[in-house]
């Protein structure tokens, strides 16, 4: 390689693309102001909130369009199809001009996002831990649209080509991405769907297929510069996306799953927990069904009551393996269960209470300490002949522990701030309303894989945590009301940024399904804290669930 | 005579199109060597494999010594390609464009650079993008002069230049050949124009070398002889060449017209007197270069044409 070159190539480079260039490196520092600042539009804005919706989605979509420009602009200088670029017979080396495209592109389209992101961390008070843990995510959201881009670069000659191949291969992706996905349906709905339930296994997924597209795109674009074998290029190209569609839709490794360890019994006391099922509370419903091939299946869900659940924790079942036997001595295990996503909402009142110091959560589920969930699957013909016989339901429930814990307090003032590690709150406004009151809350966090739920759009959630307003001289709490203030403005800002700004509307009415529990008044609210309550994981724990005289479709 | 060109059985296929077949050439050190033949013998394609910009499908090619397929950076700071369909960074303005190629040649001399600028009369601060045509060949053929490379090799350099522009850079070709111990390899339809420069020449036709020698001995070898003929000797064309060495054979009345490829004044009444005993009168006069090629062109191709 020439390695004295190198400066030379890059700067030549670079005057080429500067205009194209400068308007991208405007664009990433108008995207790290606009994130970075701290900006956020209340949601009863909605005018501010569609200006800010459009500048914080439209930024990234027009550095994706310039970099879609700028990457051929760069790579086509130096063109490696046909046999008319000048550049094949001077003194320069592939290697040599491969050097100064990476160098370039790692230098000055790489590295540049990297560092405004890095700086938007710090000024947003994101800890270093947090920080050390998005970088890679950082530096993969560049390379899974750099790469790709380059790859198909190098197999064309000119920007038209470039386009009609970018779009010939988008939509090659797309159907055959479709038939996959069908074939998956197909084979298997209740795999489907309980796949697609996990967002770990999807982000695992996706991250999987994106970096199978950086690899690949990497080869084509080492071997066009160093062989210039198109035909070469092309097998890696066309084995790149289809194993990337393939890993998208079939990758079953969960890498981003945190690892379960069994529940600590030193601190958490698993020994008399007991799960029972109410078999009055059996409900029977068709499932979804998407292949006309195979059969119509029926899936059975329940409530389960647990027993003996120590103070402070929940639990969430994660898996039934059940199995039933009927009178004339018929075993049927069940198929597939499909778990329905924990609903973000979930909270036992007992739980709760018991991480705010025992004070009552007034408001809260009176059906603490229970679960409804899918116990069962069958055929829809099996369900039929079967549906009024008393059988005995056997199962083993894989459970998930959670130990709430409070893990900050603010006074009920605007202005008033709480930090939860790389997570910062801070009430904008308090509305005292007739009946309660009404906050508004910014919340900066990290939008990070590991930490990414399906949850995380919906405000309420509060990812793993929920907010209450705790008036401990009166010995009460009260939870949000159950209202969606769709925060526009955030909601979509989450699928582009790392760092989300958002608002929170939470109305505290003291009431439950329209049916005041607790009049929260000026003086109530004066007495009252802002307290923000965190599910920790506590480990997994198995139980076996036995239940008589079951029956698919009990008389109500 | 020592070779820097030289390939042996080169072939190249165009998926089942064969562009060159079995091609044995040899470019002497020093020379002006012409490669001439009509549309689709083959010019672009050997020229294309010797600068490695193609890779052959059999036989091997050398370039000062060098396997083609092994031409890199270290031959390439040697060797000046100037081709009609080449694509120039055309964002570049010329003075950026040599500035450009200036740091790729330690050998790249500025002053002759600048003399060269001032005789072309290029513009350094135009694009590339808007130059004519003539002026682009001319920045092109100027970025592949300036570093004084031992070869050079020019494909169609003359195709969409004008009158004018083709005699500019004629001219400043001719200039520049008295002062640089170079050789130079030109691929041209333009035979006249080429014949102004050059001192060895090859003919291909359908991807194979038809002939490889000095001009000066192709040009003594080929004459145009007109027999005149005893009255009813002859009256039509022969189905047949009277000879394998004779090329374009015509007859009108008494006279018969044809090329002589192989010509020795001597030599050629002997024959001549051979074949046809009433021959009353022989007359031969030189060929240029251009009829030369014309009269290959019309004949098909025979092995003993080959020198």
């Amino acid at each position: 390689m020439q390695t004295a070159l190198l400066p030379h190539l890059i700067w030549k480079d670079l005057r080429h693309v500067r205009v194209v260039f400068g308007l991208w490196l405007l664009l990433l520092l108008a995207q790290g102001v606009l994130i970075g600042s701290g900006f956020s539009v209340g949601p009863g804005q909605m005018l501010w909130q569609i200006a800010y919706t459009i500048l914080a989605m439209g930024i990234p979509i027009l550095q994706g369009l310039v970099l879609v420009i700028l990457i051929p602009l760069l790579i086509q200088d130096e063109a490696l199809v046909g046999t008319t670029a000048f550049w094949f017979t001077r003194p320069i080396s592939r290697g040599t001009v491969l050097a100064a495209k990476v160098l370039f592109v790692v230098g000055l389209l790489v590295i540049p996002p990297l560092v405004v992101e890095l700086l938007v961390f710090l000024v947003n008070g994101i800890q270093t831990r947090d920080i050390v843990r998005a970088l890679p995510q950082v530096l993969y959201t560049s390379l899974s649209l750099i790469v790709p881009i380059a790859a198909l670069s190098t197999l064309t000659r000119s920007f038209a080509r470039f386009a009609i191949w970018l779009v010939s291969v988008s939509m090659a992706v797309m159907a055959f991405g479709f038939v996959v996905q069908f074939g998956r349906m197909l084979f298997s709905m209740e795999t489907f769907m309980t796949d697609s339930q996990n967002t770990s296994l999807l982000f695992s997924r996706s991250i999987a297929a994106g970096l199978c597209g950086i690899v690949g795109g990497a080869l084509v674009i080492g071997n066009q510069y160093l062989t210039r074998r198109m035909r070469t290029s092309f097998v890696i190209l066309i084995v790149t996306v289809a194993s990337s569609i393939c890993v998208q839709m079939l990758w079953n490794y969960d890498f981003l799953k945190r690892p379960e360890s069994a529940a600590n019994t030193s601190t958490f006391r698993t020994d008399s927990v007991s799960v029972a099922l109410n078999p009055k509370s059996v409900f029977a419903k068709d499932a979804l069904q998407f292949s006309p091939m195979s059969d119509p299946r029926t899936s059975i869900s329940a409530r389960f009551k647990f027993s003996a659940v120590p103070h402070g924790y929940q639990l969430e079942i994660a898996d039934v393996q059940s199995e039933l036997t009927f009178a004339d001595g018929t075993k049927l295990p069940s198929g597939k269960v499909t778990a329905l996503p924990g609903l973000p909402n979930q909270w036992w009142a007992s739980a709760l209470s018991e991480a705010i110091d025992g004070v009552p959560v007034l408001n809260g589920d009176p059906d603490s300490g229970e679960v409804f969930g899918q116990v069962f699957s069958l055929d829809t013909s099996i369900f039929q002949e079967r549906k009024s016989e008393s059988a005995t339901l056997r199962g083993t429930l894989s459970l998930k522990a959670k130990y709430l814990t409070v893990v900050g307090r603010l006074p009920l003032r605007s202005g008033a701030r709480m930090v939860d590690g790389s997570r910062h709150v801070e009430i904008a406004t308090v509305v005292k309303q007739t009946t309660g009151c009404r906050l508004i809350l910014r919340e900066r966090k990290l939008n990070l894989w590991s930490t990414s739920t399906f949850s995380q759009f919906n405000p309420l959630a509060g990812d793993g945590g929920v907010y209450l307003l705790v008036n401990r001289a009166r010995n009460q709490a009260i939870l949000p009301d159950q209202n969606f203030n769709f925060d526009m403005a955030s909601t979509f800002l989450q699928a582009t940024a790392m760092l989300v700004n958002r608002s929170i509307v939470l109305d505290f009415s003291g009431s439950r399904r329209d049916k005041e529990i607790v009049s929260v008044d000026a003086d109530w609210l004066a007495g009252a804290e802002l307290v923000r309550v965190q599910a920790e994981s506590a480990g997994t724990l198995t139980r076996e669930l036995t239940a008589d005289n079951f029956v698919l479709s009990p008389k109500k | 005579m020592n070779a820097i060109i030289e390939t042996n059985m080169l072939s190249f296929r165009y998926g089942a199109q064969e562009a060159v077949r079995d091609l044995n050439l040899t470019v002497p050190q020093g020379s002006i060597f012409a490669l001439l033949g009509p549309n689709g013998a083959g010019k672009t394609t050997t020229l294309k494999a010797l600068m490695n910009i193609v890779e052959p499908t059999s036989g091997e090619a050398f370039v000062m010594g060098v396997p083609t397929t092994r031409l890199g950076p270290t031959e390439f700071q040697r060797i000046g390609y100037v081709s009609e369909n080449q694509e120039l960074p055309e964002w570049m303005t010329v003075g950026a464009f040599l500035d450009y190629c200036r740091a790729l040649y330690p050998t790249w001399d500025a002053a002759f650079c600048s003399r060269l600028t001032e005789q072309f009369q290029l513009p350094l601060d135009r694009k590339l993008k808007q130059l004519s045509r003539g002026m682009k060949m001319k920045a092109a053929l100027l970025s592949s002069l300036a570093y004084r490379p031992r070869l050079l090799v020019l494909d169609e350099p003359f195709s969409g230049l004008d009158p004018l522009a083709r005699d500019e850079f004629i001219s400043g070709m001719l200039a520049l050949v008295d002062e640089s111990d170079w050789t130079i390899v030109i691929s041209s339809h333009d035979i006249e124009e080429v014949e102004r420069l050059v001192d060895w020449v090859g003919f291909l036709e359908k991807g194979g070398l038809r002939l490889c020698e000095p001009v000066a001995k192709l040009l003594e070898r080929f004459r145009r002889l007109e027999v005149v003929l005893a009255t009813g000797a002859v009256r039509e064309s022969p189905p047949r060449l009277p000879h394998p060495d004779w090329l374009d054979v015509s007859v009108q009345s008494h006279a018969l017209r044809f090329v002589e490829s192989q010509y020795q004044a001597d030599e050629t009444n002997r024959r001549v007197q051979e074949i046809y005993p009433d021959a009353k009168e022989i007359q031969s006069s030189p060929m240029s270069l251009r009829e030369i090629f014309v009269a290959l062109a019309r004949c098909p191709q025979t092995s003993t044409l080959k020198k």
